[in-house]
């Protein structure tokens, strides 16, 4: 477990908390971290929460889209959540918006959106 | 240095007198909207407060010793200004004293020393002439940026229409430094106040160019990041032409033409329905 981010599962949802900025080489690690557990405990959602980011930069914003597509090919929805006005202002900045991601405003609202979609 | 202190200190009441002359029959001076009381008063205090920076026998009027004569001269100023002189009437004051000054000089002192304390006193007038025009900038500087923070706060509030609905109504042009802290202000409200909907209103835009354009649809997709839906209100027909016409593409963002139609979209987003009792 990185200590960039940590993981729980909840009911069928993979909650994600990346809690501080990461390094490069450590997105990746994440990346494929998470691919193994949603595989490992057939989690129908993840749920990224960033409210803990501050700097955001390209490699991040394509790492949360690559993750967001590796998760939909493997049936699991993605849902952003708590992303903090100085990151998205930044993000829209670098030409990043994201399309293929889901995003709610607390984790509450994400999971509460994760249910709504749910149903297997 | 010397004989200027000595001169200036010797002969302070002709001098006074000598200089309020000229004061009075200058035109551009303006020295008649000033009483001859309060005219005698400033010049005593300035010459007096520049007798004693003149003691420590330095001519740059930066230092510390001519911190009086410097505060003196900005007080000055910002009370002359506020009864409308401009600066070039107050820095005329200033040097409308290098008439008596140099004539004293060339009374009172030899031929090597009349030279060196012209050179010594034009430096240290012209300096607090320059002085006095800083201030009344500095002054006005501030006035504006006042006034602008004061424009910025009127012109982009943010306004909760419903629980989990803000309106921001954006009135007049934008140019780039007001959108960016227009799009700063709604996006931090929709995370202060957990908004669902975000509504921006630019009925009270009159004109719209592809700059303008392209803040505003940033603006909705970094909304649209942190988890809120963002409408554009207030689309009316010429915008809505000026719009095609620049070639701005406004993809999927959802836009209306009222505020009401605005409305009535976040309600449907919101799975609210409204009733009559």
């Amino acid at each position: 477990m990185s200590r960039f981010a940590s993981m729980t599962l909840i009911g069928d949802v993979l909650v994600v908390s990346i809690n501080e900025d990461l390094p490069d080489g450590e997105a990746e690690l994440l990346l494929a971290s998470l691919t193994q557990k949603v595989d490992k405990f057939n989690a129908r959602g993840v749920l990224i929460d960033v409210s803990a980011l501050d700097i955001v930069d390209t490699y991040l914003g394509q790492v949360l889209g690559n993750l967001a597509k590796t998760m939909g090919i493997m049936g699991a929805e993605t849902v952003l959540v708590g992303m903090q006005p100085a990151v998205a202002s930044t993000l829209v900045e670098l030409g990043m918006t994201l399309p293929e991601l889901r995003c709610a405003l607390t984790v509450t609202r994400g999971m509460a959106m994760l249910k709504k979609r749910g149903g297997r | 240095m010397e004989i200027l202190l000595k001169t200036v200190s010797e002969n302070t009441p002709t001098l006074i007198s000598r200089w309020l002359e000229i004061q009075v029959n200058d035109p551009l001076l303006r020295s008649a909207d000033t009483s001859a009381g309060e005219l005698r008063r400033q010049a005593e205090e300035l010459l007096d407060e520049m007798l004693q920076a003149l003691e420590s026998l330095d001519e740059d009027t930066q230092t510390t010793q001519w911190s009086g004569v410097r505060s003196f001269l900005a007080t000055l100023t910002k009370r002359r200004t506020a009864l409308g002189y401009s600066p070039r009437e107050t820095a005329g004051l200033v040097l409308s004293l290098k008439l008596p000054l140099f004539r004293m000089l060339e009374e009172k002192a030899g031929k090597d020393e009349y030279e060196k304390a012209l050179w010594s006193s034009t430096r240290i007038l012209d300096s607090l002439a320059l002085h006095v025009t800083d201030i009344y900038h500095r002054d006005r500087e501030q006035l504006i940026g006042r006034q602008r923070d004061d424009l910025m706060e009127l012109s982009a509030p943010v306004i909760s229409l419903w629980d989990g609905v803000l309106c921001m109504p954006l009135i007049g042009t934008l140019d780039s430094t007001r959108s960016q802290d227009v799009m700063e202000s709604l996006l931090t409200a929709i995370a202060d106040k957990e908004a669902d909907v975000a509504i921006i209103d630019i009925t009270a835009v009159g004109a719209i160019d592809t700059q303008t354009a392209q803040y505003l649809i940033k603006t909705v997709k970094a909304a649209r990041l942190m988890g809120s839906d963002c409408i554009i209100s207030g689309v009316g027909p010429e915008i809505a032409q000026t719009m095609v016409h620049l070639g701005v593409d406004l993809g999927d963002i959802d836009t209306s033409s009222t505020l009401s139609s605005a409305l009535k979209k976040a309600f449907r987003t919101m799975k609210l329905v409204v009733t009559s009792a």
